[in-house]
């Protein structure tokens, strides 16, 4: 058991840095691995305030590693963006939902504002522990907002982006021809991806990014006549392909890609939560009823770690758990209830209400993000 | 309750013998519970050495695990009590129980005690923290802690 000595020989000796400078234990009396776990699970707001308390505390918080660990230590907290019915002011939510005992109350905290200007067509990216904005970047560990590189020129106009793989972002962008920008955050820079030619212009659209995929469709839109275009850019291989017909036809409401598998969710009637089989190119029912009466469209919402996240009028939540009853217990369960068809998700929902204060609250875009 | 109750050997860093019920580890020790799991562990003359834990910190662990075994149906409150009685100790005390969580892999005693550390840190203001902790040089420069209390007044 060799590994019982190393924690205990590092507690004495001071720790030295990359340049051998003797520095500050963080913690005196733990060693500084075990320290950083503490400050690792801080919880949000707490990081802004340790960094103050001294410039190793700082060092730690801020080092890029410390908020990639945070992705596996935290939990995750949903960013909302909202506005104002009537006054069109612009207000920025954080919602902590997962409380520790039962009896506490989800806490909600407001979060200080872009410094510029904003418009409500404009998407939030995240990369471990930060968000963009355009070409803003919110800090989780100094819960404030900075400039970063802006996106080129070239893809003003409709865009929206995504999180793609290996915290790579995909921006994608309209006009007369479809086009993929991608930007990696090391180098903080944007590169062009490919592009598409499309026939007639792409106003707007819907997408959605699922494994290295985004999935790209203008929606339906009236008089109904015409069966929406549809693409999907494939972050991998850096090309375009169409959308299959019973994609574009059923989609529908907002999408939303969670488990590996892209959902939708009407906003219109009782229209049923559907998930996506690429193989039949169809949308296949989901058990589980979406809890349509708290949470009122517009919807906007986003998937992480096999959780859906859907934010209605007035910031109520609704939290979708995905259930896979594709294996031997689910096909057992659904034989005994007599059911053949091919059904095998289920999403268990809980309902997050938000503060009576909130109900002329719109939400424009909502991320989930490990604080 | 026929067979008498399995028990295991744990070693303190003064090479002293704690009998504790198998079931109580293996529950809350992820180490522990992989040792009895992979065979390593031989019932008859294993003991495991646990040479980074003292004897008092290894008897408030073994405690700690009995007691959540035991009263794991008790009401929250009673249990949230019971806790806060159990981490009623100075920061060393604290410290060597984080060390002794981490290296057995307690996940909850860990989370309990993770969730001390932010209660130290909660609502408090940047000196006392630094004394909390024994923060003696924050190393800061004088301008950089200036920037600090320009940025964020109400920390200080």
């Amino acid at each position: 058991m060799a590994v019982l000595e190393t924690t205990n020989t590092k507690i004495k000796s001071k720790n030295k840095n990359k340049n051998n400078i003797i520095e500050e234990p963080l913690i005196p009396g733990l060693p500084n691995e075990i320290a950083e776990l503490c400050l690792l699970h801080l919880p949000y707001p707490y990081q802004s305030l340790a960094r103050a308390v001294s410039s190793s505390w700082n060092r730690a918080i801020t080092n890029p590693s410390f908020q990639q660990c945070k992705k596996t230590l935290s939990r995750p907290y949903l960013f909302l963006f909202s506005f104002h019915k009537l006054t069109r002011k612009f207000y920025c939510h954080l919602l902590d939902h997962r409380t520790r005992s039962s009896t506490a109350a989800a806490r909600w905290f407001t979060l200080p504002l872009p410094p510029s200007p904003i418009t409500c067509y404009g998407k939030l990216l995240t990369i471990a522990g930060t968000m963009r904005f355009g070409t803003l970047i919110f800090s989780t560990a100094m819960s404030q907002w900075s400039s970063a590189s802006a996106l080129a020129s070239a893809a003003a106009g409709t865009f929206f982006t995504e999180e793609g793989e290996n915290g790579k972002i995909v921006a994608v962008h309209g006009g007369a021809s479809l086009g993929a920008k991608i930007y990696d955050a090391e180098s903080d820079t944007w590169r062009n991806g490919a592009r598409v030619e499309v026939e007639n212009e792409v106003a707007s659209f819907e997408a959605v990014e699922n494994e290295g995929k985004v999935f790209v469709t203008e929606g339906w839109r009236w008089p109904f006549t015409v069966i929406p275009r549809g693409w999907v850019y494939d972050t991998r291989s850096d090309t375009w392909q169409g959308m299959g017909i019973g994609m574009r036809e059923g989609w529908s409401g907002v999408a939303v890609a969670v488990a590996g598998r892209v959902f939708r969710i009407p906003e219109y009637g009782d229209g049923d939560v559907k998930v996506y089989e690429e193989r039949s190119d169809t949308w296949r029912l989901v058990r589980g009823r979406f809890p349509r009466e708290k949470v009122k469209r517009p919807l906007k919402a986003k998937g992480l770690d096999g959780k859906m996240y859907v934010a209605g009028c007035g910031l109520n939540v609704a939290i979708g758990s995905v259930v896979s009853l594709c294996g031997e217990g689910g096909k057992r369960q659904r034989q005994e209830e007599g059911r053949n068809d091919s059904v095998c998700i289920e999403l268990k929902w809980e309902v997050v209400e938000a503060p009576g204060g909130f109900r002329e609250l719109e939400a424009c875009h909502c991320q989930v993000l490990y604080a | 309750m026929g067979s008498p109750v399995k028990k295991i050997m744990l070693c303190s860093s003064e090479k002293e013998i704690f009998s504790v019920e198998e079931q109580v580890m293996v529950q809350h020790s992820v180490i522990i519970n992989n040792m009895i799991e992979d065979g390593s562990y031989n019932h008859e003359e294993s003991k495991i050495p646990l040479d980074c834990v003292d004897s008092k910190t290894l008897k408030k662990v073994i405690d700690y695990c009995t007691h959540h075994t035991h009263h794991h149906n008790d009401n929250q409150e009673d249990l949230e009590a019971w806790d806060a009685q159990f981490l009623n100790v100075d920061s060393n005390g604290l410290y060597d129980l984080l060390m002794a969580a981490n290296y057995l892999e307690i996940r909850n005693l860990l989370d309990l005690i993770y969730g001390t550390i932010k209660n130290m840190i909660k609502g408090k203001k940047i000196d006392e923290i630094r004394r909390i902790f024994n923060i003696k040089d924050h190393g800061f420069t004088p301008e950089e802690e200036e920037q600090n209390r320009k940025e964020y007044p109400h920390f200080y």
